[in-house]
């Protein structure tokens, strides 16, 4: 759980020492605010916080990328009869590798994947790894993120789209 | 949204990977992280049965005396700003009153037409 929340705050923050910072005063939050609750909402409970801590690193720094939402904006405006989804092919053979070559490659992938995460809209990438890596539904994600379901409905598309576009851009079918 | 749920399962499977290949001094951080915080749970947890009920009773009970307290004052002002209007109005009619009984009304008073017709309809009980 900690390695997931700690990737999640490094996408968002991009410096390993505040992303460590921020797993730390979440999961203090939550140990100390909320220990007595019952095991089951643990986990709800950290992801609010945690997306919380995030959002007050922001407040606190003012360096909201604003140029990354903009471009993450226009950027399917400018292909939109073309859905990238339809473009990928999704292959088995991508998720297994053996080689000393292809765990390379792996990794690379990886690597591509989580920086291209990084570039999303911060609420774009809290709608999609909540929905989607930490598989809450619908209604949790909106209630850890105080908005409307059809909010994370279009947060999660728009992720997905964007994160199909820019990985079709570097030219990766997965 | 078929495609767009593979696709989220696609680089969920790779975001794993990431999560797992963690380096190992991160990995031991975040667990001594996890620790420290399993740690104080328990000393909230005490905390919690050793000052138990007062704190309850002060985080449930002191936001409403606070606002009882605003309420109570606002009442107090109004009720108070009303009282004086009365008590000035009073002093006004009193002083009317007096110099009435004194006869020491300025000439102006009984030019007044009202005030004539007033006069004649309540003559004096002398």
């Amino acid at each position: 759980m900690e390695r997931r929340a700690y990737k999640q705050a490094l996408f968002a923050v991009r410096d390993t020492e505040t992303a460590l910072d921020i797993v730390q005063d979440a999961m203090l939050k939550l140990a100390e605010k909320y220990g007595d609750k019952p095991a089951g909402e643990l986990p709800m409970l950290f992801q609010r916080i945690l997306q919380n801590t995030i959002r007050d690193f922001y407040r606190r720094q003012k360096v909201r990328s604003l140029w990354t939402t903009l471009l993450s904006a226009l950027s399917p405006a400018g292909d939109e009869e073309a859905d990238p989804l339809e473009t990928l092919e999704i292959t088995r053979e991508t998720y297994f590798r053996d080689t000393p070559h292809e765990r390379l490659e792996q990794s690379q992938l990886v690597e591509i994947i989580e920086e291209e995460v990084g570039k999303l809209p911060l609420r774009q990438r809290e709608a999609f790894l909540m929905r989607y890596w930490e598989d809450r539904d619908i209604a949790e994600t909106a209630a850890a993120m105080g908005c409307s379901e059809g909010s994370v409905k279009t947060h999660c598309s728009r992720a997905t789209h964007s994160l199909a576009a820019a990985l079709k851009a570097r030219g990766i079918t997965l | 949204m078929n495609r767009e749920r593979e696709l989220a399962h696609k680089i969920r499977h790779y975001l794993n990977l990431g999560a797992d290949e963690v380096d190992r001094g991160t990995a031991d951080r975040l667990f001594a992280a996890r620790r420290s915080a399993l740690a104080r749970q328990k000393t909230a947890n005490a905390q919690r049965t050793l000052a138990g009920i007062g704190h309850i009773a002060a985080e449930a009970v002191l936001p409403r005396v606070k606002a009882l307290i605003a309420i109570a004052g606002l009442i107090t002002g109004v009720v108070g700003v009303s009282l004086w209007n009365d008590a000035e109005k009073t002093a006004e009619l009193e002083e009317i009153d007096i110099a009435l009984l004194a006869d020491d009304l300025p000439i102006n008073a009984y030019l007044d037409k009202g005030f004539q017709t007033w006069i004649s309809e309540h003559p004096s009980q002398d």
